[in-house]
Parts: C-alpha cells; structure tokens; sequence
C-alpha cells in the first residue's frame, strides 16, 4: 500500500514534503498546509517527515556516489546534452552543537558554508566572430553596477571590503522615454537544472557534484563548461573531478573586484567611473594583462602599510595587492571572448541564484541547524529545486519497509 | 491497486453517476424548491464540500476493505517465511479531503517477534503465481 508509519495517504504525505521543502521554514509549511490542503499536521511532525525523506535521499545520493566511484553508475539521461555546465559555489548556514545533555537552547552557534552545484543543459551555438565584442550595456549602466557589486560584495571573501553606507545612493534621473532595441540573443539558453549540495567537505563535495554529472550524462556532452567566482576549492574541484570541462571565471565576480579596484584608487566619481569602464571592457575583451600592468604600476606607486600584521582588508594597499592577486590567479579561466565564440557562459548567475534559494530556506536569524538535520535539509531542497521531479520520482519509489516497530502497532491496538 | 484490476480508464460513467448524487443530495437537503434566497454561496459550498469528502472516504474505505479480503487469511513472513495469521488493525490516515478509517491488515510473526504489513509487490508476485493469466 506505500502506507509509511505517518498516519498520511501518499498523496496528503507528498503534499507534506513539498511543503516542507518551499516554505522558509516547518512553522509556516505546517501553516500553509492546513490552511490550503486542510491537512492538520503540526509543525513538529512535518519537520520530522522532511527529514525522514531528506535522509533517505541522501543514503540515495551516497548509493549513487558509491557506484560511480567503483564504475558501476551508467548515465540515466538518454540524450547527449550539447552544452553541460557545472557551476560550483558555496552559501553560509548557521549550525549548532548536535551533542546532547546540554540542556534547551542553541548551544555552540557557529556559520558553517553549505557548498552548492549547478548542473544545467543549455542550447547553444558557436559563432565564427566574437558575438558581443562590446561590453554588455547592463555592465556599462551605473546603477546595475552598483546593484550587482553589493550584491556580490555583501557577501563572502569580499564582505570586508565593502564598507557599510560607503556607496553612494544612485541620483535619481529622469530619462526621456527612448525606444529600447532588443540586443540579438547571444548567450546559451538554460534548458534543464539539477542541483546538488552539502555541508561536508569540498572533497565529499567532489564526487557528489562528479556522480550527478555522469548520471546527467554531462561528460558526453558537446561542450563543456565549469564555472565558479574564483575560490581556490571550486578550481581544485574542477582539476580532479572535471578536468575535461572548459574552467571560467564567472564574469560578475571580475567586474566586482575591478569595481572596487577602480573606486579604491579615487578621484572624482566621473573619472572612477571611467578608469572601472576602461578595466571592466578589457577584461570582457580578453586583455586582462594591460589591467594587470595599470594595477602593479598603482600599487608600486602607493605606500605599503606600516604594520603588515595589523592591515584591515579595505586598506586601499590591500585592496589593489588582493584585486592584482585575484586577476592574476584566474588569467587563465579569463578569455572570455574565446568563450563566446564557443558559445559557452561567462556568468554563473544561475548557481548565484540558486545559493539564494537554498538560503531562503536554511538561513534565518532564528534557523540554528544540527549538521546532520541541515545535510537532510539540504538534500530535500536540492530534490525539489532540481527540475528533473528528483523529489516527486522519490516519494513514488522510496524505500517502505514491510516491518514498523511492534509497539507502534501495539499502542495503536491500546488506544 | 497493482494486484486487483487496473484502473479503470474511463471514469465518466461513475462521474455522471456521482454528478447525479450530488443533485439527490442538493434535493435532500434544501427540498425541491432549493435553496431560499437568504442562503449564501458559501453555505451551498460549504455543504458540497462536506458532501464531497464523505463520498471521499466511503469510495477510500469500500475499496479498502474489499482490497483486504484478496489477502486470504495466511501470509509469509518476509523474514522467515512462516505463515502467519492476518489481522487488522484501525488506524486513522489523513488521505486528500478528508481522513478515513482504515483497518489495515497486520500481520505478526512470532518467530520474529515483529508486526509485517502485506506490501503490494509481493502480493502481485503471490497472485501472478496464483492465477495463469496473472493480475489483470
């Protein structure tokens, strides 16, 4: 009958999962239940029955992982996709001690970053000449680009350099109205995304993101590409488990850095803006070693400061030294034009998206996780943000044992 | 139901039927002059509705209890392979639009000391076994 312990027909227990998976959190899943399906469930029991599934996907994910590493996993997508692209990226998720005996309440509170993985097929096409030489005019609006470096800045490795209410507000600006010509599509179209992601290790993480490509049949594909902002794990990642795939700098995260480049040397705000347009459009046009030289020739003409061991990330030394290390690190995965002619992506906004959508559910001010129930949570939002009915193949053909515990029955009879 | 007949495609006889169910119910409870003026939509949907999920858990129910009856009185532990006497247990499921009460068969093996529940596959391959033409 695929009757479970839950006192739920499959059908209402479905409905519970989903829930569990979309809401922000238990509270307002069990919330939105009763009010829309008039299923009476109290936030405690959804929670546990999301976890109940969040964990029977990752013993199935850790099946999957194991079998591709003893070369027993065969491709499940029957079709060649012919663009693959892999985009790695890591959010941050408040954890708590799972020790027990401790007493109520949040003990040893700490942010712990929960790795993410795109996998998205895309349709493509490749072009004789570069398709988009110029700078696309959304990096050329002032405003965007504001909008873009704080959302960018605000978090992770660049989160310091950014000053809190440093960044002017955008003047406000009427415009006559102008008829705004579509630009020709150039970029690959997005077509189906899976998703993937822990809390573990990126080396746990490695072949977890390598077993969904293969199941994907990613490493047949046409093209190829891996794509990440620049993190030292997300390039040793793409070495071991993708070598053959095309490593790209997301461009966004370039843009950011010369951004704050540009503002950190000064001057008037027309003259920031023009020295960032200059950076940005060499970048996007592949010469990312005349920047190089500009910035080297900044930083020799800037003072070093004083005490090494004491200097604050948005020290303006500090700021140029790290942008100079950051571009030189990742030339290489910088050729972007090269990479629109190929037809391939030089933005990783989808994995960018998708780390807010993870986050929506995991972070919060009050959303304390144990590891273990927070890799279970994980798993069940991987399931239902993926668009192949990872979550909905699941529930129709999860393990049920043919045994439940005696005294369950036993109570039942009881009562 | 994978071990009874399959479901039945074409459901628009029973869905006339029903349909016609719901006319005798309006009939019943508002008489042949229908509803007064002084009743609201909300209080006709509010009672359909009602009506709707009693239909709900008498269709869940009947197909239920005549579903248990096709797993005879024996069947074998998955562990040890004994047979074992079937029983039911009541227990209250929530199902969509409303909650039934279903007495689920329950098995209980005494050499393994552990309550079993009949799962679908198994009574499939049991009933292939049992009848040539296998399950229809």
């Amino acid at each position: 009958m695929r009757l479970g312990s839950h006192d739920f027909s499959p059908a209402v227990l479905g409905k519970i999962v989903r829930s569990a998976a979309r809401s922000t959190s238990f509270h307002v899943a069990a919330e939105s239940l009763a009010d829309e399906a008039e299923v009476d469930i109290s936030s405690r029991q959804a929670g546990r029955i999301a976890h109940e599934v969040g964990e029977q996907l990752r013993q199935d994910r850790d099946r999957r992982v194991e079998a591709f590493g003893n070369k027993q996993a065969s491709p499940e997508a029957p079709v060649v996709p012919r663009l693959a692209v892999v985009s790695v990226d890591g959010g941050r998720m408040n954890t708590r001690s799972e020790e027990r005996g401790q007493g109520p309440g949040v003990h040893n509170p700490a942010w712990r970053e929960d790795k993410v993985a795109s996998l998205l097929t895309m349709s493509t096409k490749s072009h004789d000449d570069d398709p988009h030489p110029e700078l696309p005019r959304c990096f050329t609006k002032k405003n965007e680009v504001v909008e873009l470096v704080q959302g960018i800045a605000g978090q992770g490795a660049l989160a310091d350099v950014v000053e809190a209410g440093g960044e002017e507000p955008p003047a406000l600006t009427v415009f006559e109205p102008v008829e705004d010509k579509p630009e020709p599509r150039w970029q690959p179209e997005p077509l189906v995304l899976t998703c993937q992601a822990t809390l573990e290790s990126s080396d746990e993480f490695g072949p977890v993101v390598a077993a969904e490509a293969h199941r994907r049949n990613f490493f047949a594909a046409q093209d190829r590409a891996f794509l990440g902002d620049g993190g030292l794990w997300i390039w040793t990642l793409q070495r071991t488990y993708f070598p053959a795939f095309e490593p790209i700098v997301d461009f966004v995260h370039v843009l950011t850095h010369v951004y704050l480049a540009a503002k950190t040397v000064g001057g008037t705000p027309a003259a920031v803006w023009e020295r960032y347009l200059g950076w940005a459009t060499a970048c996007w046009q592949g010469r990312v070693a005349i920047v190089l030289e500009e910035l080297r020739a900044i930083l020799e003409a800037m003072p070093p400061p004083e005490n090494t061991a004491e200097v604050k990330p948005t020290d303006p030394y500090e700021v140029i030294r790290l942008t100079i290390g950051y571009l030189t690190n990742n030339e290489p995965r910088m050729d972007y034009p090269r990479y629109r002619r190929a037809g391939l992506p030089t933005c990783s906004g989808m994995v960018e998206s998708l780390i807010k959508q993870f986050n929506r559910r995991v972070k919060g001010t009050e959303k304390f996780w144990n590891p273990t129930q927070a890799e279970t949570i994980l798993q069940l939002r991987a399931a239902y943000l993926s668009e192949d009915e990872q979550l909905a193949k699941h529930l129709k053909t999860r393990p049920m044992s043919a045994f439940r515990p005696y005294k369950t029955t036993k109570r039942r009879k009881a009562g | 139901m994978p071990f009874s007949k399959a479901q039945p495609e074409d459901l628009s006889n029973v869905r006339d039927m029903a349909y016609g169910w719901g006319k005798v119910v309006s009939r019943r409870a508002y008489g042949d002059e229908g509803p007064g003026l002084d009743i609201d939509f909300d209080s006709i949907e509010t009672l359909a509705v009602d009506i709707g999920q009693a239909v709900i858990k008498g269709a869940i129910e009947e197909a239920l209890k005549t579903q248990l009856k096709l797993l005879g009185d024996h069947q074998l532990c998955p562990e040890c392979k004994r047979a074992c006497p079937v029983d039911t247990a009541p227990r209250t499921l929530q199902v969509r639009g409303g909650t039934i009460e279903y007495n689920e068969p329950v098995c209980h093996c005494l050499a393994c000391r552990r309550d079993f529940f009949p799962s679908a596959p198994e009574l499939a391959a049991r009933l292939a076994r049992l009848l040539p033409g296998g399950p229809g």
